[in-house]
Parts: structure tokens; sequence; C-alpha cells
């Protein structure tokens, strides 16, 4: 099934034979907003980048960005937010009765910063300039599986050049939860309520997570950023340089299981990094 | 008193005429006739026709003297040869006249026979008589020097022929003592074959009147253009025409022999998945055959061509036009290869021209060369692995980069990198091999950057190995682990090439965090792009199994290199040494772990 969101699919007037270069500068992208990755449990399935629960919020960006060098004018006719582009969710390349649902106000983004838009008929965009449209994936059935979000759109610049479809497919697992992923459910949940800025109940679930997991690097990684959001460095810097020594010890033998050679050097140069930045050493 | 030695002196009598077009097919008698004096050794005395004859020993002519008319010896004994240059031209005798023609309007004609004779004379003899042959292929004794089957035209007119003689010290008087030579020539049959039905390729214009010079086959590739482009994906099928005309020897278009129309097959068309190693023509089944025949019955025109119109859909496609023409004996058949590959190895066999972005993107021309299913690009140190995951076949028939179809060169490593969110390519850019950016629908759902290696008519593209592109996404902030600010998943869990890599990440926001002077995530600092750009190829580093470089803090780096580790602080000092010292480059030690498969 394709879910057209928009209305009007009308091509843009004025568009012409394609050039040798046939592509605007302004490009399409679809990302997700909002992600935790994978820790104490498998990762995605399919390669595919990005794993969520069923049940989990699933938050995506779509962004219009002029990767040139410059200015460039998008034609929008009479679009509102929801008809700058089509979408069509396929799991295992069958439509998926999906839906999405866009955030009503549509930001715009340049060196001058960031900041919500009204759409004309036509909008600006100055070399890496962008236009953004957040969204949630609703109503997702709680089906186990790969999801493909294919992103389209047909609108054109000034030119009539049409926008490049530069990275237009989220793809992502659903998954339901095993009995033995309590840890990752706890630490995602954690880190969901200290983006959103419920440090309380943060704390809950770091303290379910090390209820389950007592050397758990990442309950102390997200206890340490619980503590720093409350203006308490010397406390975060004591829980960085617990999560270190963990990490360092290779005492979460679960964080092991699932990480590798490569992240884990990562994970300890980003806690080297912070505890600096902290002033520890 | 002379007597005659048996060459052959023969009067003809030459019309001299123009140079002809090529003789209507059939047999005819053909000369070449000695033009000057080569060269001459021995003692001889030069006989310039009527008055006394000079006397004194010439050791050899240093020059063609245009008034012999013969020379002679009567030294006893001698050894002497003579050489005669033969002209350029040839006559022909056609219609009880003989006619001129040059040994390019006389091209592709067979010659039957030929033979070299020398006219001259020697005196009289008893016993003990002189020995002789014919240059170039005479044997002793015989008049005549008979060429070898397989002797064309060019290998005759302009060629040398002439005389090795020994005379002995026959002691007669001075007349009757001589060797004399003043003449020669080549003469023989030749045949003039029928026309032969040709193929010829159209892509951008066709002239009858130089079929050769305007014949796109030598270098045609599927979707190609002269100019070594291709045309846009947008504007697949691409329109060609197969031309069938009769051609004389000369490589000239003639008059068809027969009426009637000629008749167009395909056949061995493949019909490989797709257009291009990565993309599908909307619309259009993905297993359709790559060429398809639009006229298949054409009339010869006017210019005495028949064009066959003809529609390209894959830009490595492949397929055999056969053209016949009359019936009976009088049936001919040709056939034209889609594209040229006479020595069979897959590949086309004028190459084609490939893109490269090693720094900044040029054009180069690939020769024909190995086979299909190779993959031995050069790593860009001797201690790299080579292959680029692509197979030559697969390099050739190339790629949809941003909606353009562009060959890679299997010579150079090529990389393909899917950038999202507005990620920037970075200092990527100085890796030193081709890296590619390329949109979603160049790629397939698993990354697969030549997935359309199959071939619904036959069999797949030889040597394949499923190889991926990169995907970077920007991961903003990275909460679960603060201070990371890029991370490349693998299936390995280490560095991997890109066929194992999973996700590059980039963590904006928390480079944001990290850099001087703000450390906020949210807060754009004017040393951002350029930590941006550094992590960016960091992460594309171990994307193609490149290490880490740990330096402990060290800073400056001795030998900078964009793979270091433990050297970025967060802090707000904006003179920080690592932070006003970005590297941007790869070092010979990194390119000594880097493996694309």
């Amino acid at each position: 099934m394709r879910l057209h969101l928009s209305l009007a699919a009308a091509m843009v007037a004025g568009v012409c034979a394609i050039s040798a270069q046939p592509f605007s500068s302004i490009s399409l992208g679809i990302g997700a907003d909002e992600y935790f990755g994978t820790v104490y449990t498998a990762p995605p399935m399919d390669e595919v980048p990005f794993m969520f629960y069923v049940g989990e919020r699933i938050r995506f960006r779509v962004d219009l960005v002029n990767g040139g060098d410059t200015t460039q004018t998008l034609a929008l006719g009479a679009r509102g937010a929801s008809q700058l582009f089509d979408a069509e969710i396929t799991k295992g390349d069958v439509a998926a009765p999906v839906r999405l649902r866009l955030d009503r106000t549509v930001e715009r983004e340049d060196a001058s910063g960031r900041r919500p838009v009204n759409l004309g008929a036509s909008v600006t965009l100055p070399a890496g300039g962008k236009l953004s449209i957040h969204g949630d994936v609703e109503s997702i059935p709680p089906e186990s599986g790969v999801y493909v979000i294919d992103i389209s759109t047909e609108l054109a610049d000034a030119s009539g050049r049409p926008v490049a479809p530069q990275s237009t497919r989220l793809a992502f697992e659903l998954r339901q939860p095993g009995r033995d992923e309590g840890a990752e459910i706890a630490r995602r949940s954690a880190l969901r309520a200290l983006a959103d800025g419920n440090l309380a109940q943060s704390e809950g679930f770091v303290s379910r997570l090390l209820a389950l997991n007592p050397a758990s690097v990442a309950a102390f990684t997200v206890r340490a950023q619980i503590a720093e959001a409350q203006g308490q460095n010397g406390e975060a810097l004591t829980l960085y340089r617990r999560a270190l020594e963990i990490l360092e010890g290779n005492r979460d033998q679960q964080y092991l299981l699932r990480i590798g050679s490569l992240e884990r050097e990562d994970q300890i140069e980003g806690l080297r990094r912070v505890i600096r930045g902290l002033g520890g050493h | 008193m002379r007597s005659r030695l048996s060459f052959v002196f023969l009067t003809f009598v030459l019309l001299a005429r123009a140079a002809h077009a090529q003789p209507p097919p059939g047999s005819y008698q053909f000369q070449i006739r000695v033009v000057s004096l080569e060269s001459a050794a021995g003692s001889f005395q030069l006989y310039r026709g009527s008055g006394p004859e000079p006397t004194g020993n010439f050791i050899g002519f240093p020059v063609v003297d245009p008034t012999f008319q013969s020379f002679t010896t009567d030294i006893n004994p001698e050894d002497v040869s003579m050489r005669f240059r033969t002209q350029t031209q040839v006559y022909v005798w056609i219609n009880n006249a003989w006619s001129v023609y040059t040994p390019a309007s006389l091209a592709g004609v067979v010659v039957d026979s030929a033979r070299a004779t020398v006219d001259g004379a020697e005196p009289g003899l008893p016993g003990g008589g002189a020995s002789w042959t014919v240059y170039p292929n005479g044997q002793q004794g015989f008049a005549q020097s008979i060429y070898r089957a397989g002797t064309t035209i060019n290998d005759l007119a302009g060629s040398v022929i002439g005389m090795n003689a020994t005379k002995p010290d026959w002691g007669y008087p001075y007349d009757g003592n001589k060797i004399s030579v003043w003449n020669g020539s080549i003469d023989g049959f030749l045949t003039v074959p029928r026309p032969t039905l040709t193929l010829y390729l159209d892509v951008d214009g066709f002239s009858p009147a130089d079929p050769a010079g305007t014949d796109d086959k030598n270098w045609y590739v599927p979707g190609g253009l002269a100019t070594g482009a291709s045309v846009l994906p947008a504007n697949l099928p691409q329109r060609i025409r197969v031309v069938a005309a009769y051609v004389n020897g000369a490589g000239a278009i003639v008059t068809p022999p027969v009426t009637g129309n000629a008749a167009l097959a395909l056949s061995n068309v493949s019909a490989f998945k797709g257009i291009a190693m990565n993309a599908s023509k909307k619309g259009r089944s993905d297993d359709a055959p790559d060429f398809a025949a639009i006229t298949t019955s054409v009339a010869f025109g006017a210019d005495n061509t028949a064009r066959f119109d003809v529609d390209c859909w894959d830009y490595g496609g492949i397929a055999t036009a056969t053209v016949t023409h009359g019936s009976g004996n009088n049936l001919s058949t040709a056939q034209l290869r889609l594209p040229l590959d006479a020595d069979g190895n897959g590949l086309p066999d004028g190459g084609w021209y490939a893109k490269q972005s090693v720094q900044g993107t040029t054009t180069v021309h690939v020769a024909d060369g190995g086979q299909s299913g190779d993959d031995t690009d050069p790593g860009p140190s001797g201690s790299s692995a080579t292959g680029d995951g692509l197979t030559r076949y697969e390099e050739y028939r190339g790629f949809i980069v941003q909606g353009v179809h562009q060959r890679t060169d299997p010579n150079v490593m090529d990389v393909f990198v899917n950038l999202q969110n507005s990620l920037p390519v970075g200092d990527i850019v100085n890796l030193p091999f081709s890296k590619w950016s390329i949109l979603t629908a160049e790629m397939a759902t698993d990354r697969g950057i030549n997935a359309n290696y199959t071939n619904a008519a036959g069999a797949a593209i030889p040597g394949h190995f499923a190889q991926k592109a990169l995907k970077f996404v920007d991961g903003g902030y990275n909460t679960n682990s603060p201070g990371t600010m890029g991370l490349t998943s693998t299936t390995t869990n280490n560095p991997a090439p890109p066929s194992q890599v999973i996700v590059v990440t980039i963590y904006t926001g928390s480079i944001r965090w990290a850099s001087p002077p703000h450390n906020s995530k949210n807060t754009v600092d004017p040393v951002d792009p350029t930590k941006t750009n550094q992590t960016i190829a960091h992460e594309m580093g171990h994307a193609v199994s490149i290490q880490h470089i740990d330096v402990n803090g060290q800073c400056p780096l001795v030998t900078p290199t964009v793979m270091v580790t433990n050297y970025f602080p967060q802090t707000t000092d904006v003179n920080n040494c690592a932070w006003t010292h970005i590297p941007h480059v790869y070092t010979t030690t990194d390119m000594g772990w880097l493996a694309l498969r």
C-alpha cells in the first residue's frame, strides 16, 4: 500500500528537459530522529541500521538540504508540510499498514540558526540550509521484522531540476522483546527519559538496569549524565570513572557479549574525553 | 652475338590512365613494371643507348640514372647482381586494354599468381655457362621468380626485383663476353572478389562515402557516446542503427548484387538485471533483453545501405546482430557483435572511458585486457590488499552515481558511500582511490552496489562479489556513549571491508559537545565542520579495514593521520593543540591495513 501524504501530485510547472546534471543541489533525506543503539541485545537483523521494540517510540526526520555552493529556491506551489513528500512503507517488500504522523511545524535551519517556518509558494535555501519535518511512526502492527520507509518527492528547484533523492530510505527492525532483554529496555527507557529531560524517571530506569546488571557500563554512564544535568559535575566525574573502570576491566559481561573491540575502543576513548572534560585525569 | 637467356621481354601497349575504382568482380591479368635501377653490385659498364659504349668499371650504381638502357659487364670471372624498383601502380587488362590502378583501389583482391622476370642477355656459351637467379624468389637457372601463395598487391607494387649471376671466364672477345640486363616486370593474374555484405554501426551519423571513417563499432559501448560519456539513464533506450552494405575489397560501398529486403535478427542477447550494476529502468522489467530490434526488414536505399534501428537498454548489454540478404547462391550473411569482442574476454575491444575520483574527478581510457571476472585493482600501498570487490566487467558496465551513468577504472579501487542527514563527504576525499557519493535509490536495500549481476538470458557476470556501499548517518548526540563522536558498526565488531559494515554513525551533536569553546551539543562552533570532516574520514577508515592509531594524547602529531584515537579532549580552549591541529590525511601505515573485499 502506498501512503500518499501528498494531496497534490502534479508536476511542478516549468519542469524542462533533464540536463547533464539531472538533479538539483537540494536533496531529500529521511533518518531516525532518536536512536540509542543496541547494547544488551542482538544488533538489528539483516544489517539494517536501527532496531526498535514493539511499542517503542519511533521518531524520524525528513530534511530538504541545499548541499550546493549557491542559494537555491525550492518551488513548493501550494504544498503544506504534509505534501512535501510521499511515503511508502513496506515489510518484506509488501506494503505495510503503517501510518506516519508529521509534526505541525517545519523547521528551517541556516547559519542564523533553527526556527519554525511558514511555507509559501517557494522557499529559498542558502548553501547548507535545510528544511526539516519531524514525525512519528504510528499504528505500526506488532509484527517483528524489517520495515522500510521509502520517501519520494516531486519537488524541483526554480530551474526545474528535481530534488535529489539523496537518502530516502529508513529501514529498521521491529522486535518483540524477549525475556532476557529487560536490561536493554531499561537502558533505552533511561536514555529516552533523559533526552526528554525527565531525570527522575530516567534514574528509575537506571536503578532497574542496575538491578538486572550491577556492572552495567550503560547504567553508570546514564547516571553520570543525570548528575551532569543536575549540575553535580563531581558526582558525574565519579560515575564516568566507574563506567570506565568497568569497561577497561571487562567486568560488564553482558556488554562484552554484544560489543566488539572497535566499539569498546571508541567508548573508552569517549569516556576518557568526558572525564578530562570534567577536569579529571 | 647476343643470345637471349630466357629472360622474357614483353612488349606491352600500356594505356596510361588515371587510377580507377576497383574493377568489377572477376579475374584479370596484371602487370607491374620496373621504374628505376635500385642498385647493382659488380663491375659494370653502363650503356646509354646509341653511340659507343663507355668503358670503365662501375662498382655499383650509386644513383638511379634515368638515361640508362642497359648495363653490361665483361670482367672475367665476375659475380654480379642488379635490382630494379617496380612501379607503385598496377596495370590491369580490362576490355582489351591496360587500365591503371593503385594498390589501394585493389585492396582485397586476391593475387592468384605472380612472377618476376628480368630482361637481359648473355653471350652464347659453350659448356660451363653462367649461373643466375631472379630476385627475390627465383631458383638457379630459372628465368622467373615465382611469388608464394598469399602474396598481395601491396607486397608487389613498389617492390624490388632483379638478378644475381656469376659469369665465368669464357675467354671470348669483348662483344661476346657480356652479361646484360635492361628491363623487368612482375606479371600475373588477380581476382576481384564479389562484394561482401558488411555491417557498420551508426550511433551518431553514418556516411556511405566514408563507411570506415564513420563506422562507430570500434569504439561503441552500450549506452556510450563518441565523447566517452553515456546517455542519461532517463534517456534510455539508446537508439542505434545497424547499417548493412555491400563492400568491395577496397572498402567502398557498392550496389547490392541482388535486389530485395535485408533482414535483421538479434541473437545471444543478454538480459542483465537492470540497466547498470546498481540501477533499474523504471517501468521496464529488470530481466528484459538488453537490446531490441525495432526494424527487422529493410530495403537498400539509394545510398546502397540498409539501416536497422536497434534499441539498447543496458550499459553492459551484449548482442549479436545478423543481417541476411538474397537467397540461394546469392545469399549473403553478416554478423556484428555489440560491442566488439574479438578476443572473447567479455570486454569491449575498444576499451571504455572511465571516471576516477582520486583527486577530483577525471576521465581515463581503459584499454581492453584481462578477463571480465578479474578484480585486481592495486591497493594504494604495496601492502594493501588488491581488489575492490568489483569485477572488471562490473566496472565496465558501470554505475549510476547521482543520476548519471559512469564506468569506473578497474585499475583504481572504488568505494561508494550514501551520506544521510546532509553529512558532507569530509576528508574522505583524501583517500587515495576513487570515492563515489550515491543516492539511496542507487544501492540495493541491503546496500548492495553491484546487485544486478544476474543475466536472465545466460550466464551471470563471472567473479561476482557482493560488494556494498557504506551508509553514513548522523546520530546527533551520543547519549549511549558520551564523548564518542563516531562509530562504525561491523558484522565482525572490528574494522572491516565495506561488505561487512552495517552502518557508520557520525555524532555531530557529540562533536559540538566536545569542541571548544562552547562544549554544547546544540551550539555550532567554528571548528565543528573541520572536526566533522575528520571524524567522517576516521570512520570511513574503519569501514575499509583501517585500524586506530593511538597517540595517547600526544600533540602535535609526528605523523598526522585521521585515524588517531585518544587525541581530542573535550575542552573550552580554542587554542587547544589537538583542536588546532586536526589531521586530514591518511598515512601509508593506514593504507597498509586497507582492504575493500
